[in-house]
């Protein structure tokens, strides 16, 4: 069925919404038949964005732990996270549309900042949405997309995290829908958007293929965080046809207590929000629950359907990284290696230094999805 | 016809049970019982927070249901909510749920019509109400009027609920179109708050809903509510 992962998927979206999503994915199938165009965006990836980022060794790391890792570095990129790979290909479909305005949801401010990083490079005018409780502990970010020339509109309904963000910036689209581009940023939302986003990012997983294929072997396994899914689907992609264990690691925050964690793959059960039917931590009633992470852009109580197809399947495997262990993975990178990851990464990290033994003498490959500089307030301060 | 949206158990199940007998008595036809979800999309502000607060005042699938079956006025009576509300509960356990209430079709947020599919599937029964929008294309429009039962929603702005009720003369135009079409009531809801509006609405439909003004208004108290309902359908 088109627009489905499996049984996951489609397009659960008020009416008003449908022909614009049927206009983006015009857009993008003639964005993908349109070889000038991607060679525009290949030219800003490379000369803008900092493409191909490397694949480093972390002989520290991988001493002090027994396993040996590789890091894929997305951290290294223009704005500081994987984040961009998305901003500037829909930024592209924007123009294709002939609109001239977009808005975007952020949690962590990664997708927000790349957002507005695009919209000022291509000249768009550019609305974010943010929770309160995000913005708070973000700040950073809110001030540099402000320095870029977006507008932050910061959201108090709701738990006032990236869910309550998403559901605003729905609503801006639904009102302004013949000016306006809604760049979500990760692998969720209606059709076509998983698949958009998902296309975007798998320059993660190819770049990292031919790195291996050069060398001469493949990871056994291959690791990333899941917040909506994007920087795991983009790395997943990679690899999915080949002989590698691949493990998608969401927020465990505190407990496995409704509330206090984000494992959406782990705890909760199917069900539709944000116009897809995926996973989603509900209460019997299917009221969406509430959720908690240390980090803001893993805090989300959905997760892209092609994530819950990759689980049913059985071919991805999802864990899970509490609070606690992603801090201690974000100072040990950071000591042993010279590297600041995102809390976001950091719980990809978080969850092979808790279970290293079972890892003992495999090749790991984990997608470092971006820096950590926006973090140290959290990490510094104790704000969460 | 002559619709009002109420969100179920809001403020309470006392005044909400009121306020649908006022509205009967003022000469509203049908009902659209509201089922609050966490996250509704579709809704503006005030129908959004008026959603939370039924949801933490403890309205739920259960007490909407208990309600809907001692209700009994005269008023033909639509659910209407979002589409996680029914898929956890099961879609073919609340189709029967429903049924065995009277309800004569759903009217769902975020369930567009090329997704009902989805939804009678999993073993939906009930009639889905369909939506036209400003939006929809003129195949849209032929593909609704062939819609056989209930009626067809037209949502006539672009918009979340409680915006301003007015219509250019492109959706104008799509209106007539469906409506000369259509073999079910063509039925706008959206952004209706006063008796000119519903006096224009009636003008190019065969009906209208009234919501988050409804809902507004019974926040201020039954007898305010009273009035605004009389005065509203005095031009009717
Ligand atoms: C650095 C980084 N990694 C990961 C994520 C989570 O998103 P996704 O699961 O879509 O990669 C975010 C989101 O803000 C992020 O900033």
């Amino acid at each position: 069925m088109k627009g489905f992962y499996g049984r996951f998927g489609g397009r659960f979206v008020p009416e008003t919404l449908i022909p614009a999503l049927r206009q983006l994915e015009e857009a993008f199938e003639a964005f993908k038949r349109d070889s000038k165009a991607q060679e525009e965006l290949k030219e800003l990836l490379e000369r803008y964005a900092g493409r191909p980022t490397p694949i480093y060794y972390a002989k520290r790391m991988s001493e002090a732990y027994g396993f040996e890792l590789y890091l894929k570095r997305e951290d290294l990129l223009h704005t500081g996270a994987h984040k961009i790979n998305n901003t500037l290909g829909q930024a592209i479909l924007t123009r294709f549309m002939g609109k001239s305005r977009v808005v975007a949801e952020t949690g962590a401010g990664q997708h927000g900042v790349a957002t507005a990083t695009v919209c000022a490079l291509l000249g768009l005018e550019c609305v974010i949405y943010m929770g309160k409780v995000d913005a708070e502990r973000q700040r950073i970010n809110v001030e540099r997309m402000k320095l870029l020339g977006a507008e932050v509109k910061v959201v108090e309904e709701g738990s006032q995290t990236l869910k309550d963000a998403i559901n605003v910036a729905l609503k801006d689209w639904v009102r302004n829908v013949r000016t306006t581009h809604y760049l979500l940023g990760s692998v969720v939302g209606p059709h076509p958007f998983p698949e958009v986003v998902a296309y975007f990012q798998s320059v993660i997983g190819r770049e990292a293929r031919s790195y291996f294929e050069k060398a001469g072997f493949l990871p056994d396994v291959v690791v990333a965080c899941v917040g909506g899914g994007s920087n795991a689907i983009g790395i997943f992609r990679g690899f999915i046809d080949a002989d590698c264990q691949l493990i998608g690691v969401e927020a465990g925050g505190l407990s496995d207590e409704p509330g206090q964690h984000a494992r959406t793959l782990g705890l909760g059960r199917p069900g539709i929000l944000h116009g897809a039917f995926s996973y989603l931590l509900q209460d019997e009633y299917g009221q969406v629950q509430k959720v908690h992470s240390i980090s803001a852009g893993l805090d989300y109580p959905g997760v892209g359907p092609e994530h819950a197809f990759l689980k049913e399947s059985n071919r991805v495997r999802y864990e899970f990284c509490r609070d606690e262990d992603a801090l201690f993975a974000f100072r040990e990178l950071s000591r042993l290696e010279g590297i600041i990851p995102a809390l976001e990464s950091a719980h990809a990290i978080g969850f092979l230094l808790k279970n290293a033994s079972e890892f003992k003498g495999k090749r790991v490959l984990v997608n470092l999805s971006g820096r950590g500089d926006k973090d140290l307030g959290i990490v510094l301060g104790g704000v969460s | 016809m002559r619709g009002v949206y109420l969100v179920a158990g809001y403020p309470d199940f006392a005044l909400f049970d009121e306020a649908v007998r006022v509205a009967e008595e003022c000469g509203f036809d049908f009902l659209e019982v509201g089922v609050p979800f966490s996250d509704p999309v579709a809704d503006g502000p005030l129908l959004t927070k008026a959603a939370h607060t039924a949801i933490e005042r403890g309205v739920n699938l259960d007490s909407v249901l208990d309600w809907l079956r001692g209700y009994s006025g005269g008023m033909r009576i639509f659910v209407m909510t979002y589409a996680n509300i029914l898929w956890a509960r099961g879609l073919k356990r609340v189709s029967e749920e429903f049924a065995e209430c009277g309800i004569k079709g759903v009217i769902v947020a975020d369930l567009p019509n090329e997704e009902h599919w989805f939804f009678k599937e999993h073993g939906f029964f009930l009639p889905l109400i369909p939506f036209a929008t400003p939006e929809s294309s003129f195949e849209d429009l032929d593909r609704l009027s062939e819609t056989k039962e209930g009626f067809i929603y037209f949502v006539s702005v672009r918009g979340t609920t409680g915006g301003r009720f007015s219509l250019d003369e492109e959706t104008k135009k799509k209106l007539s179109y469906l409506r000369k079409r259509a073999k079910v009531p063509v039925v706008v809801g959206f952004g209706i708050s006063n008796a000119e509006d519903v006096k224009s609405a009636l003008e190019l439909a065969d009906g209208f809903v009234v919501g988050t003004k409804a809902v507004a208004m019974l926040e201020k108290g039954i007898d305010s509510f009273r009035n605004w309902c009389k005065s509203l359908l005095s031009v009717c």
